[in-house]
């Protein structure tokens, strides 16, 4: 395929292992991940997804392995550059939204403008207006209905432009119309070549991506290659 | 949108629209700063308010001549001089006395002539029993001890003959106690008592009410030597010795209140800066998510409490202000003289500890892993 | 009387801005006798640690002891008021005429009930400044159990039975609080007592019960905030995990 020669692999974990004390989060762990790819997580409650996502994202480190992102070694990284990379290559979207609550959706996600490089307005109210918020940038966090903070949130994970998009249970929070368009908007992105990984527990919404990665107990149990997309 | 100006929005609108929880903080600061200014205000003036409530001992200064052999009595005139010589806001009062002895109908006795507006600020502990005496009517007090021994009351008429044969009807006006050597005494007016004796526009000793420290009064002493060399001028020790220890003891344990006050209130206001950052240690976790470097995140914090510090201290003078006149009108029924320095102090000092105190919490949060701190719970 | 010479080595030279700079002092014991009056004095000044005036001292400075009801006058004369211990002088030294000297006795008045309500005011502020400290701990303190809070509240707990379990822990805080205090307040005391005045400061018993009082109703004021922040927690938000700020 004529594809076939742009691919290349955004992300790789080589042997990665987290311990918090005594418990194994995560055992011996490889996985790579190609640019425009959409893999989601999937596995029980503890099996140690977050904290997968959290060391692709370099919020948390690994106790061992290696994880290549982009041609970069985090593990070699020191925290500044570790939130260099996070600011410029991954666009976080959380469970539980986590938008500043006294800031308006346009003001929150300027601050992701703000940290990355200059706050830009019309940029972030076009953000909004992607995500179908553009009569809801003026309006606090606490006056937003679950699903339209975490269209925020989404807002905010693509305005700096990022290489890999990662979302823990996304539509975890959310009623089936609100995740529904959540859903949606990240098949819209894959559909535009965004690289995504998403946990998600939903059996539906694993599908619909390129591959689903199940975990069990920290380690990988199967990983499933959707055949269509 | 510059990067600064967005910051500082970003800085105001934590601090607008977080109402509730910004209030907090900002009334500790304003009650710590208004104690802890007010108290200082206080502890300032004490020693002054105290000097003066210590004139409640009387006299502390007191004038004889220089050479009583030569000349043993004092001008009025050089009295006056020297009354002039002390800082009308420290002269309580002045009182010139001429003594001389007098005959009534069957007795000596020894007679004392004095100003009897001055008997209030320079003897205000003297009881007198029966009416103040005034001027215009002649009248007179007698010692407790003298009353009693005469069998004088309150209203009785006597007939006073001087040496000369110089006569004058006074009336008794009312009987004073105060447990010295007064009490042995006629006290009638000065000039009544000069016109009497003989001896116009003199006086034996004066006695000076000063509301000073008794450092400054030493020295007011040695120049009035070289000034008045005619005049000597001493000091009352039992008075001013007796002032200086209480003053010591007062002004020290004020200030060890106002310390353990300060500490305690300036605790407070740290703790409280601490808690309302805190309490944003998921917003710090996020905001590190989102790339902000530590030292960027960190800064916002430090502006705010600095920018909540500074308003606190300047609204907390103010109302330091009322505490430290509410302290000196329920104390002292006298205002306390306001000290423009304090008001520099406070905010440095509010606006500093503020900030401090946010500082530290948000570089605590600032160094956990992100990962950690949004983890759901 | 015959007189008599008698030779005396100046020891001193006495200042004091007084009388006495016209006085010579002898030894009480050889003036007697040189004066053949042995075991009189003319004058005898006393130094007694009074209290300062209170109404009833002055009821009887006004009318004289006498015009005291007999409980009055029992009181006034068993408190050390300058002028009871004048009057009990006169009972035990018949013929003495005993009376306060009054430059001390009036100014001492004056100037301890200004220390005294100088300190009471420090006092009410250092308290207002407790309030205000344990208000903020108690926030702090509220804010880390919010989890627990609406947890009770989730499994039905009223808002006020929230309000009282937080209000009867801060009892018990204020109380052994109350208790560290009252050692820290006796240790302060006593160091007070001996480099400000030089001697010890007699502790009153009522301190111990006065002092869990005050604890515990700054501790319960301090509280009261916090109690009603918590209280009014919504127990699905504090489950659902968001800002606690928001
Ligand atoms: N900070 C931590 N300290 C200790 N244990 C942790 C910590 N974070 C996660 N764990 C443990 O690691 C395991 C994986 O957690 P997580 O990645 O959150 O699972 P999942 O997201 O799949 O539910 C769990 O057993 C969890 O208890
Ligand atoms: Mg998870």
């Amino acid at each position: 395929m004529v594809k076939e020669r742009e691919k290349h692999v955004l992300l790789e974990l080589k042997e990665v292992r987290k311990y918090y004390e005594n418990v194994h989060a995560l055992k011996e762990m490889s996985l790579s991940v190609e640019q425009g790819e959409w893999v989601s997580i999937m596995g029980p409650s503890g099996s140690g997804k977050t904290t997968l996502l959290n060391i692709i994202g370099g919020m948390d480190k690994p106790t061992e392995g290696r994880v290549i992102l982009d041609g970069v070694d985090l593990s070699s990284l020191t925290q500044k550059q570790l939130t260099e990379v996070r600011r410029d290559k991954i666009g976080l979207i959380f469970q539980q939204f986590h938008l500043i609550p006294h800031l308006t959706a346009v003001e929150n996600i300027m601050v992701a403008q703000y940290y990355h490089s200059l706050p830009d307005k019309p940029e972030a109210m076009a953000a909004l207006a992607r995500v179908g918020l553009a009569d809801r940038a003026h309006h606090l966090p606490s006056q937003l209905s679950g699903g339209e903070q975490q269209r925020v949130c989404i807002a905010r994970a693509l305005i700096n432009y990022p290489k890999l998009i990662l979302a823990d249970e996304p539509t975890g929070n959310l009623d089936e119309a609100n995740e529904q368009i959540v859903v949606e908007l990240i098949q819209e992105l894959h559909h535009e070549g965004h690289t995504i990984i998403m946990v998600t527990h939903d059996q539906d919404v694993g599908k619909l991506a390129d591959r689903q990665v199940h975990l069990e107990h920290g380690a990988i149990r199967s990983v499933l290659t959707n055949s269509y997309s | 949108m510059g990067k600064r100006w967005f910051m500082l929005r970003l800085v105001s609108f934590a601090l607008i629209r977080r109402k509730s929880r910004v209030a907090i903080a900002f009334i500790a600061i304003v009650l710590g700063v208004a104690i802890v200014s007010g108290l200082a205000d206080v502890y300032y003036d004490i020693g002054q308010k105290m000097t003066r409530e210590l004139r409640t001992y009387g006299a502390n200064l007191v004038l004889t001549p220089a050479s009583p052999e030569n000349q043993p009595y004092l001008a009025l005139h050089e009295i006056s001089g020297i009354a002039a010589r002390v800082p009308p806001r420290q002269l309580v009062g002045y009182s010139p006395y001429l003594y001389g002895i007098v005959e009534t109908t069957s007795h000596q006795i020894v007679l004392a002539g004095t100003d009897f507006s001055q008997i209030s600020r320079v003897s205000p502990y003297w009881k007198i029993a029966g009416d103040a005496p005034d001027k215009r009517g002649q009248s007179a007090l007698v010692g407790e001890a003298l009353a009693k021994k005469l069998g004088i009351t309150a209203g009785d008429r006597l007939e006073l003959t001087a040496e000369g044969g110089q006569t004058a009807a006074v009336v008794v006006a009312g009987i004073l106690s105060s447990g010295g050597k007064e009490d042995n005494l006629v006290f009638v007016d000065l000039d009544l008592a000069a016109r009497l004796l003989n001896r116009p526009d003199t006086a034996n000793v004066a006695y000076f009410s000063i509301a000073t420290d008794p450092a400054q009064l030493e020295s007011l002493v040695r120049s009035l030597k070289t000034e008045f060399p005619t005049i000597e001028a001493s000091l009352i020790r039992q008075v001013s010795q007796a002032e200086g220890r209480v003053l010591v003891k007062i002004q020290s344990l004020v200030l060890l209140a106002v310390a353990i006050i300060l500490l305690l209130t300036l605790l407070c206001l740290v703790i409280t800066m601490v808690n309302i950052t805190l309490e944003r240690r998921r917003e710090i976790g996020l905001r590190k998510a989102l790339g902000g470097q530590d030292q960027d995140v960190m800064l916002e914090f430090v502006i705010e409490g600095a920018a909540l510090g500074f308003a606190g201290g300047i609204l907390g003078w103010v109302l330091g202000l009322l505490v430290a006149q509410g302290i000196g009108q329920s104390v002292f029924h006298a205002p306390i003289a306001v000290r423009l320095p304090i008001l520099p102090l406070a905010i440095v000092l509010a606006t500093g500890l503020a900030a401090l105190a946010a500082f530290i919490p948000a570089k605590i949060a600032a160094r956990v892993q992100p990962a950690i701190v949004l983890r759901g719970e | 009387m015959g007189k008599e010479n008698y030779a005396l080595k100046v020891r001193g030279v006495v200042t004091a801005g007084g009388d006495e700079d016209k006085q010579v002092f002898v030894p009480l014991a050889w003036l007697q006798e040189a004066v053949g009056r042995q075991g009189k004095v003319s004058r005898l000044e006393v130094s007694a640690l009074t209290m300062p005036k209170n109404d009833l001292a002055r009821k009887a400075e006004e009318l004289g002891p006498d015009a005291l009801s007999r409980q009055e006058f029992e009181t006034w004369y068993c408190s050390p008021f300058v002028d009871s211990v004048a009057y009990q002088i006169e009972e035990v030294i018949p013929g003495a005429w005993a009376r306060p000297i009054r430059q001390v006795a009036e100014s001492e008045g004056a100037i301890l009930s200004k220390v005294q309500l100088l300190m009471a005011l420090l006092a009410l502020a250092a308290t207002v400044s407790s309030v205000l400290g344990i208000s903020s701990l108690m926030g702090a303190a509220a804010l880390e159990r919010s989890r627990e809070v609406g947890l009770l509240k989730a499994l039905g707990a009223y808002d006020s039975s929230v309000i009282w379990l937080f209000l009867a822990e801060a009892c018990l805080i204020g109380v052994i609080g109350g208790a560290a205090g009252l050692i820290a307040g006796f240790g302060l005391a006593k160091f007070v007592g001996q480099n400000v005045f030089g001697t010890a400061i007699s502790i009153k018993a009522l301190t111990v019960p006065a002092g869990f009082a005050i604890a515990i109703g700054v501790t319960m004021l301090g509280s009261l905030s916090a109690a009603r922040t918590v209280s009014r927690l919504q127990p699905a938000r504090i489950l659902v995990g968001s800002y606690t700020n928001g």
